[in-house]
């Protein structure tokens, strides 16, 4: 009892975690079913360049995203320029457009009469009617862009809550300032830089829009070839298990390579890191280098869907509206809200009886590496059979047939959210926490306060911003996801993110605009919150 | 805690509210819910039943039914593409439902030989061509493609779409699976770029001249010439595809009652009501689909693109035969 008391932080972590794993192992249950002739038929005549392309798109999206990531980081975090007020929010921007409408976006500008094609014509009097935006490099293009801001959002975090001592040392000893980055201030932020770099090379794999528009055979194209077209659930099962098990080894390495070193901030010390100004040249430059991502990442795709939206105002009037913008609302909300109370008990637990919980929290976090319709089957099947047993029950011994009573509700919908996107609220919310110097803890026990006190005392106040930080990048990808939503939906439910694919997949781009800027709009609310929360700090 | 409880009661007797409907339907569909609206609401005005909707794609859907099994709340799939209705039968998914009104009103090439699903509306997979570089006369059946005249000319998108897969399919019902293979792998010589980007993108690239033949489905061309920028396709002709043993590849969407089917005789409802020469019409006003019920009003943009000759397979080998159609486009390097 004593005992259980003692560990009790760390049971409900891995208790929670588990409730996250069922659905993650029901996935790589399918690697042990034996493998059928769709299975072999892959293997031998496309598996291979699958892989290949993937390895290609990770390895250039990861480099890509590290760049701009990390320089526009420190640039906002470390300097003071004109307009960075602006600059630091406006980086965060691209997150909010589903990667999938920016292949759109280009394909469309550089295609046949797109504008960028037109004025080439009309201003260099070339003869290039198109451009060939259908490639790797497009895709690599769109990944880039869309995606750097995980990286950039968990960097900047970093940066910001370094201790202004470490780089008061390094400049004492005469480092130049490439040297203070390069030796200080990004070995101490490599948990976030490697939490940034997974996330975004997670969502690169899961993707399926952009790959497929773009005509890239990538991995996760190979899974939905294998269910979708040769109707074979458990070779998709399979493939999908295998990438999730290729993840979780990549993460494992990094870890075992970072080894032991504790990345908080035993160096006691108030000061924050002192802001550079930056002036004339040096801020053209510093506003040039953010302005780039902005521009390609969010500015034109916006400006591009705006004109579209021009052409189709009217649809607003048949889409319900107000209906479906409330329900993306109301499912991203409530979602984040539970990811970021799930991440927080396990981020805690993980501190208090790290041995006990981390091996579950990592496995709880593979759940953002699994294409979102692959996801949403590894949900289906232990909530079916939960609502079967339950229904089995009740027919024994109530004599009443409770049908289905969890599937197909907002239950199962949000679950599916927690089982998806935890791993973003873990990584923000651990980034946070791994700030607060251990002895923080040990001082309040001594004083005699409850883990629980500490929790929600202490952690939740200090790591605030990593918290709301957590809750805005849930609030966003939920009100983007697809596939998970699509599948596991009660009836009547549509998000702005169903409407837009629907109606861009039948090829009515101008039409889909409107859900995809009220997707942007809606995302403005969570991101005013959290620049007060900032601000505070 | 009490307001926990509370909370618990509140969404449990929620549940139960939901079982307490009667006079509704329950449609999966993988249709976009944009195109057939219109015919819901037709519907629900017409007969007071209620239609509750989720839409996904075809595969998802199938696999919703197949995990919630027997207690699945799903009375009928609705869905494009005869190899989609065919998977579904397949799995035994659907119920047969016997209907001399559905068997008169429907062709028998366009429903299922069991009368278990039932086509609804159709397209065909034509050909756009360049008015500049291509001579009507140059342009036959699906199997001239793989002429080597066509070299670097012919625009077509991913093996891994169905209509793709149907097409190629049909193909092996009509010439058998060599030949087609070999036909396959001569049409992919003949490309003019790696299939990418969607029907309407093949269109593009023809106005643009990256290439001079593209195949897609009859309703992205009508829509594209029912556009404002109409102008930039001036130079498109339209054909269609057939030979003295082919004729036209036309497909379906369709519909079918599913096996656990709570509310039977109200899907059955929907679904004849899907035929009758109000809903017929929507198919054809608003989707630009062709009516699968004879002698239906057509708008005047569709009326000259009705005259061509369809052929004569049953839709349901397209579904029958898509495992083969996908393997032989892999092997012959069809992206």
């Amino acid at each position: 009892m004593i005992n259980y008391l003692k560990h009790g932080w760390g049971l409900l972590s891995v208790l929670l975690s588990l409730v996250v794993i069922i659905p993650i192992f029901t996935i790589i249950f399918f690697l042990i079913t034996p493998g059928n002739e769709t299975w072999y038929h892959l293997r031998e005549n496309v598996l291979s360049s699958y892989i290949i392309n993937s390895l290609y798109l990770i390895i250039f999206v990861g480099f890509g995203s590290i760049l701009i990531g990390v320089s526009t980081a420190w640039l906002v975090a470390m300097h003071n320029f004109p307009y960075k007020k602006y600059i630091e929010w406006l980086l965060f921007m691209p997150l909010a457009i589903p990667s999938y409408a920016v292949a759109y976006c280009y394909a469309d500008l550089l295609g046949y009469g797109g504008f960028i094609t037109d004025n080439l014509v009309s201003i260099f009097n070339s003869n290039i009617k198109s451009i060939n935006f259908y490639s790797i490099y497009g895709a690599i293009f769109v990944f880039i862009f869309s995606l750097y801001p995980y990286v950039y959002l968990l960097m900047r975090q970093a940066f910001i809550s370094q201790s202004g001592a470490h780089i008061e040392i390094a400049k004492i000893s005469g480092l130049s300032v490439l040297q203070i980055i390069k030796k200080v201030s990004l070995p101490l932020s490599r948990p976030a830089l490697a939490g940034g770099v997974t996330l975004v090379i997670m969502e690169t794999l899961a993707d399926y829009g952009v790959s497929d528009y773009l005509g890239i055979n990538t991995f996760t194209k190979g899974i939905y070839k294998a269910w979708f077209n040769l109707g074979d659930i458990t070779s998709a099962g399979k493939l999908s298990a295998i990438l999730l098990i290729s993840i979780a080894v990549i993460i494992a390495v990094e870890r075992k390579i970072r080894g032991k070193a504790e990345y908080n901030n035993e160096v006691r010390s108030n000061k924050k890191v002192p802001l550079k100004k930056l002036n004339g040249v040096f801020a053209m430059m510093a506003i040039i280098v953010c302005v780039i991502p902005i521009f390609i990442g969010f500015i034109i795709p916006v400006l591009t869907l705006i004109a579209w939206s021009f052409d189709s105002i009217n649809i607003i009037y048949t889409l319900e509206f107000i209906n479906v913008t409330f329900a993306s609302f109301g499912i991203a909300i409530s979602a984040s809200a539970i990811c970021a109370i799930f991440a927080l008990i396990i981020v805690f637990g993980m501190r208090t009886n790290y041995k006990l919980v981390a091996p579950f929290a990592r496995l709880a976090s593979l759940g953002y590496s699994i294409p979102g319709a692959v996801a949403a089957v590894g949900i289906l099947i232990p909530l079916v059979w939960l609502d079967n047993t339950i229904n089995n029950i009740s027919l024994k011994y109530f004599n009443y047939s409770t049908g289905l009573l969890i599937t197909g509700t907002w239950f199962a919908l949000l679950f599916a959210y927690l089982v998806r996107f935890l791993a973003l609220s873990m990584q923000s919310i651990e980034n946070s926490f791994i700030k607060i110097s251990k002895s923080i803890d040990y001082a309040a026990k001594v004083l005699g306060r409850s883990n629980r006190s500490i929790l929600t005392n202490i952690h939740v106040k200090i790591g605030w911003g990593g918290i709301s930080l957590g809750l805005l990048i849930v609030f966003v990808d939920v009100l983007k996801e697809l596939p998970a939503t699509m599948i596991l939906r009660p009836f009547g439910l549509s998000t702005l993110a169903i409407k837009a694919h629907e109606l861009a997949i039948d090829e009515r781009l101008n039409d889909a605009s409107i859900p995809l800027l009220t997707i942007i709009l809606v995302c403005l609310i969570p991101l005013y919150f959290l620049t007060k929360v900032i601000r505070q700090e | 805690m009490k307001i926990f409880n509370i909370l618990i009661l509140i969404i449990l007797s929620l549940f139960f509210c939901i079982k307490a409907w009667s006079t509704e339907v329950n449609l999966y569909s993988a249709r976009k819910e944009h195109l057939i609206k219109p015919l819901i609401n037709l519907f629900e005005k017409e007969t007071g039943i209620k239609v509750n909707l989720v839409t996904a794609k075809a595969s998802q859907l199938h696999e919703r039914i197949v995990r919630e099994g027997k207690n699945s709340p799903a009375d009928v799939l609705l869905t494009s593409d005869a190899g989609n209705l065919w998977k579904a039968s397949n799995k035994g998914l659907f119920q047969k439902i016997n209907s001399d009104y559905l068997t008169s009103r429907i062709d028998s090439k366009y429903r299922d030989p069991g009368n278990q699903w039932f086509g609804l509306s159709l397209r065909a997979r034509i050909i756009v061509y360049s008015l500049d570089r291509v001579d009507q006369n140059e342009l036959k059946g699906y199997k001239y493609l793989s002429n080597s005249r066509f070299k670097n000319r012919i625009l077509i998108r991913s093996s891994s779409n169905i209509y793709n897969q149907s097409l190629i399919a049909h193909m092996i019902a009509k010439y058998g699976e060599g030949p087609t293979e070999e036909w396959a792998a001569k049409l992919v010589n003949n490309f003019a770029r790696s299939p990418a980007g969607g029907d309407r993108d093949q269109i593009k690239a023809v106005a643009s001249g990256e290439g001079d033949i593209a195949i897609v489905n009859s309703y992205y061309v009508i829509q594209m010439l029912n556009n404002d920028k109409k102008s930039l396709f001036d130079n498109l002709g339209i054909y269609f595809p057939s030979d003295q043993e082919m004729g036209v590849h036309v497909n379906i969407s369709g519909a079918g009652l599913l096996y656990n089917a709570p509310n039977a005789e109200n899907g059955k409802k929907l679904i004849n009501f899907l035929v009758s020469d109000k809903a017929q019409k929507v198919y054809s006003f608003n989707n630009f689909e062709y009516p699968v019920v004879k002698n239906i009003e057509i708008p005047k943009s569709l009326k000259y693109l009705r005259n061509f000759r369809e052929d004569n397979v049953n839709t349901s080998e397209y579904g029958r035969l898509s495992k083969r159609a996908i393997k032989l486009a892999d092997r012959v390097g069809w992206e």
